[in-house]
């Protein structure tokens, strides 16, 4: 390039810098939001496997039919080290219990993990923040995403009830981080964690009953991420504890290796991040042909004259991209750092969704590259076709050039014909054609403005899909009042015992027991997660006419028949986590309680957000279990349905039923079943909402940058129509109009693609989370938010141009070029 | 005499949305060197679209154009605005000067493109040209700045540039007012004077007073074809 081009080049900038300066703002804002997602996904998803392997999950945990004492199972664990494949071998247990704090009961259920005093901790880890493990007996550590959902602090007494002897009082000695575990407040539930000291202190010898082993494949040293393989070993170290100590497993559980119980939380937030980075480079993309073609159409007259002075199409080239990477690496300076900043405090809180300390909030390296290769290599990629074709244009058709084309396309033909019509404004008839008579330039900014709004609609519509499956669960829950018995007792007998609440209008009862397919051995195997909820499949025994089920979406086959035997319908998260090959007819075998049952698959049903589901009838049930019919879960409507009533219906129940010698686990208000629902997909609506808005603003910048363009490049014109008598008004009405007939033409072009997406993203969303497709809901908020955004947002974007166009003087006007 | 312009059986058509338009219809012409043709005609007649022909600007339907002893028909847009940059100096009616560069830049761009002159020279040889011009004291100003007739010099300045055997000149004066144009025209007559082969396509009558020859165009074909002063050297 000569430096005369170079001189040529700067004062092209300077000259037109507002312009320049939008174009660069506008690929800023595009690359921010690309470059801030993409440094959320690579940071969490960095930290979020790093946190989990760092707590070096166990592969297997071998769950005792009853605890023994701690010292026997500590050295089964050290005889377990020489099994074949077994790396890693410690005793714990674990147990649920009611907690007053400061003798104050709280609403909250305490999950509590006991291990042994002289636990090194190399396995299933947790992290004491200030003191080391062990606790000192009268001690325990609460994990530290509990402390505010308790309302307790360090130095605070937690009284606990563990499974054996007397509550222990116990002093809050410490705080925990456990990142294996799914954050407390979705679960609703407080997290402690004991030695054996404290609970043998209680009196007796401490009794644990889980055997967690981490286990390798032959050959290897490290553990095994094959979970078939950690079948084959867990299974035959169970049946060596069986044959060898006399014990009884109740069943062993194999998560997925490797995978966090909130993986497909996290899976999901990363997958709708990096939907909405991808989105937001596809507009960019968009947004960069867009402003590069208008740029080019714009210089076209003075390519010309370079062309008839002597230059060649090459060194024109060469010119245009060096001003199209000048804009590109001002763009990536200018984004690179509000996207390190998104990027950090993005991190930071999806990783505090998902309950994840991080150790660097720092992208890895080669996300900085991809945004700087993104930032300085795709403007030129966009620009290459209008910039070599702008290069290539001759100088017959560079000097004719004239902001418009050449030959009127089919659609101006077509509105020309509206001009005979004397009801039509002339001035709209002009902005219509204007809008429409340069194609390219027409398509991308409607292809971008249509893409904005396809993804603003599809997010907010996604999000509403997702808050659909809590208002469904919510809808569904028609009883006020969830209670757990210790043990399954026949109705009749509850019924009694609750008959002198006055509050309580109907009581319903079911029996849910935990199940898993038999294994090595016969040995029941599940996936259950060391803490005892995700991964695990239940079944439910339906009581006959009951009001408070809700029969799910089949599909395949039918619904239980009343009192129907051997029968079970399958949910399909039951059916893909533990007999994925399974289909209606076909029989499966399921240990329940440790009694191996067979039963007949008669139906699949969809559910989202029931976890792995098995359904029967409670006479089946019973007929397979040779017990009568009992319940161990109640649901309980009550008169008044107001929070107050619940909790006092809560209270007089546990104290009823207690009275009548049934053990109670406990008995909430259904509102806390529904903010675990709230609390498992909120994140999820959020992410989703946060890309949908960038999007819309990426969109508002590309209108305004294509409405100036297209003022600039038809500077001459409307200096022809100040001439021949156009007032400013009637220009600004003109320029207003287009962009608003623009506007228009997106929100027309984008309504069906965007129900296309919706669907196509429910389904996919909707299978990472429940194995089935969302709830299909569209926004009517989002399609007026957005229909009111891009018109209005036309209009503002075009103020300025249309302001500009009509001081314009005819002289100004005809001069320039 | 030696020809710097040979057309020979020229059409040019162009293609509109019903049939086509001939613009220029088998249309023969010889100019040789150091002369000062006008060519004059109707609007319509086909002067403008002729002299694209010859600046390599447009394309010939069918004949061939030869300038300064290349058959432009055989250059590909490049190999054209290379030859253009070396032998053929450009003047429009709008005077189309690049708005962001000064004068004197824009007299040195074409020196920058065809590289005929030293680096070291150019900006020297803008200054000069533009002193010939009268246009020196504006050299450092951007054209905004100038009047229509100071543009217009400095406009010849810039087909100047290269020195090329032949200076292309499609109404020069049409944008200007009759005194400003006199002069230009004068100026033409000058650069003639000192061996400059010009070809004007013009409306204006005036010119038949200072060109050596006048061609007339009607409907795409040559009417007159009128030497109306000194034959040149």
């Amino acid at each position: 390039m000569t430096s005369i081009l170079i001189v040529k080049l700067r004062r092209d900038l300077r000259a037109t810098w507002s312009r320049y300066v939008l174009m660069v703002i506008a690929m800023a804002v595009s690359l921010t939001v690309f470059g801030g997602v993409l440094l959320v996904w690579s940071a969490s998803g960095r930290e979020t496997r790093a946190a989990y392997a760092g707590t070096e999950p166990a592969s297997a945990t071998i769950l005792l039919d009853r605890a023994i004492d701690a010292n026997r199972l500590a050295s089964i664990a050290a005889a377990a080290l020489s099994r074949p494949g077994v790396l890693e071998a410690t005793a714990r247990t674990q147990f649920d219990s009611n907690v007053e704090v400061n003798g104050r009961p709280i609403d909250i259920p305490m999950q509590v993990f006991v291990a042994g005093s002289r636990d090194p901790l190399r396995m299933a880890r947790f992290y004491p923040q200030r003191r080391s493990w062990p606790p000192a007996p009268g001690e325990l550590f609460v994990a530290r995403d509990s402390l505010s959902l308790l309302g307790v602090a360090v130095g605070d007494t937690v009284t606990i009830e563990p499974p054996t002897g007397p509550p222990l009082r116990l002093r809050v000695a410490d705080t925990v981080y456990d990142p294996s575990l799914s954050p407390a407040a979705q679960e609703q539930t407080g997290r402690a964690y004991l030695s054996t000291a404290a609970v043998s202190g209680s009196g007796g010898a401490a009794a644990l009953d889980q055997l967690k082993i981490q286990v390798a494949e032959p050959g290897e040293s490290t553990p095994s991420r094959n979970r078939a393989a950690i079948v084959a070993i867990a299974g035959e170290v169970g049946q060596w504890m069986q044959q060898t100590f006399g014990l009884k497993i109740r069943e062993i559980q194999v998560p997925e290796p490797y995978k966090h119980p909130h993986q497909w939380q996290g899976d999901s937030l990363l997958l709708s991040l990096l939907a909405g980075g991808a989105a937001a480079l596809l507009l960019s993309c968009i947004l960069v042909a867009n402003m590069l073609n208008n740029l080019f159409t714009q210089q076209i007259p003075q390519i010309g004259i370079m062309k008839a002075i002597g230059a060649g199409s090459g060194r024109i080239g060469r010119l245009y991209l060096a001003m199209t990477l000048i804009v590109a690496a001002a763009a990536t300076l200018l984004a690179l750092g509000p996207a390190i900043l998104i990027g950090r405090a993005g991190t930071d809180q999806l990783l505090g969704f998902l309950g994840i300390e991080p150790a660097s909030l720092r992208a890895p390296w080669w996300g900085y590259a991809v945004i700087l290769a993104v930032g300085l290599g795709l403007p030129p990629l966009m620009a290459l076709v209008p910039l070599v074709r702008t290069s290539r244009t001759t100088v017959r058709a560079a000097i004719d050039h004239h902001g418009g084309g050449f030959t009127p396309n089919a659609a101006t033909g077509l509105l020309a014909r509206f001009s005979r019509s004397r009801r039509l404004d002339r001035g709209l008839l002009m902005a219509l054609r204007n809008t429409i008579r340069r194609p390219a330039r027409f398509l991308l900014a409607v292809g971008l403005l249509a893409g904005a709004g396809m993804v603003f609609v599809a997010g907010m519509s996604l999000s509403s899909s997702v808050k659909a499956v809590t208002d469904e669960s919510n809808q569904q829950r028609s009883w006020d009042v969830d209670v757990q018995l210790i043990s399954p007792v026949a109705l009749d007998q509850v019924s009694s015992a609750l008959r002198r609440i006055p509050e309580v209008s109907r009581v319903e009862g079911l029996n849910i027991a935990k199940t898993g397919i038999g294994g090595p051995g016969q040995i029941p195997l599940t996936r259950t997660y060391p803490d005892q909820g995700h991964g695990r499949v239940s079944v439910i025994a339906i009581p006959e006419g009951s009001s408070m089920f809700t029969t799910p979406k089949l599909r395949a086959g039918r619904w239980l028949n009343p009192e129907e035997s051997g029968a079970v319908v399958l949910n399909q998260v039951a059916r893909k986590n533990t007999v994925p090959d399974v289909r209606v007819g076909d029989s499966v075998q399921l240990s329940v309680g440790g009694t191996p049952t067979t039963w007949r698959v008669v139906g699949i049903a969809e559910e989202r957000g029931g976890g792995s589901t098995v359904y029967t009838t409670a006479e089946g049930f019973a007929a397979a279990m040779g017990q009568p019919p009992r319940v161990n879960q109640l649901r309980i409507a009550t008169d008044q349905h107001d929070e107050v009533t619940r909790d006092t219906v809560a209270d007089a129940v546990t104290r009823d039923l207690e009275a009548a010698g049934i053990g109670v686990k406990s008995a909430d208000s259904v509102t806390r079943a529904e903010a675990v629902s709230e609390g498992h997909l909120g994140p999820i609506v959020l992410v989703v909402l946060v890309v949908a808005v960038a999007m819309g603003i990426v969109g508002g910048i590309g209108l305004a940058s294509t409405m100036s363009a297209n003022i600039l490049d038809r500077t001459r014109e409307f200096g022809v129509m100040h001439a021949i008598g156009a007032r400013p008004k009637a220009v600004r009405r003109i320029v207003m109009a287009e962009g608003i007939v623009l506007a228009v033409t997106s929100c027309l072009i984008a309504a069906l693609p965007a129900l296309g997406l919706t669907a196509v993203l429910g389904a996919g969303l909707g299978n990472l989370f429940f194995s089935a497709p969302l709830p299909y809901r569209v926004s009517l908020l989002a399609v007026v938010i957005w229909i009111a955004l891009a018109v209005l947002g036309a209009a503002l974007a075009t103020d300025a141009a249309a302001s500009r166009a009509a001081r314009l003087t005819v002289r100004e006007a005809l001069v320039y070029i | 005499m030696q020809r710097a312009i040979q057309i020979v059986d020229l059409v040019k058509t162009y293609r509109l949305a019903a049939d086509e338009f001939l613009a220029i219809d088998h249309l023969n012409l010889d100019i040789g060197y150091g002369e000062f043709v006008a060519v004059v005609g109707r609007s319509g007649s086909g002067k403008t679209t002729l002299l694209n022909l010859l600046a390599g600007i447009d394309r010939a339907t069918s004949g061939s154009v030869r300038v300064a002893d290349r058959n432009l028909g055989s250059l590909s847009e490049s190999g054209l605005a290379v030859w253009r940059g070396r032998n053929v100096g450009l003047v429009f009616q709008f005077f189309q000067l690049l708005p962001t560069l000064t004068v004197a830049e824009n007299v040195m761009l074409p020196m920058d493109f065809a590289k005929k002159v030293p680096t070291a020279e150019r900006r020297d040889r803008a200054q000069d040209l533009l002193d010939r011009m009268g246009v020196g004291d504006q050299a450092d100003k951007l054209p905004a700045t100038l009047s229509g007739g100071q543009q217009q010099r400095a406009a010849i300045a810039r087909a100047l540039a290269n020195d090329p055997p032949i200076l292309l000149a499609d109404e020069p004066t049409g944008n200007l007012d009759s005194t400003t144009a006199d002069a230009v025209l004068k100026l033409f007559a000058e650069l003639n004077s000192a061996g400059q082969t010009i070809v004007v396509v013009t409306h204006e009558t005036d010119i038949r007073s200072i060109v050596g020859r006048e061609v007339t165009l009607m409907d795409g074909r040559i009417v007159a074809d009128d030497h109306v002063g000194a034959v040149p050297q």
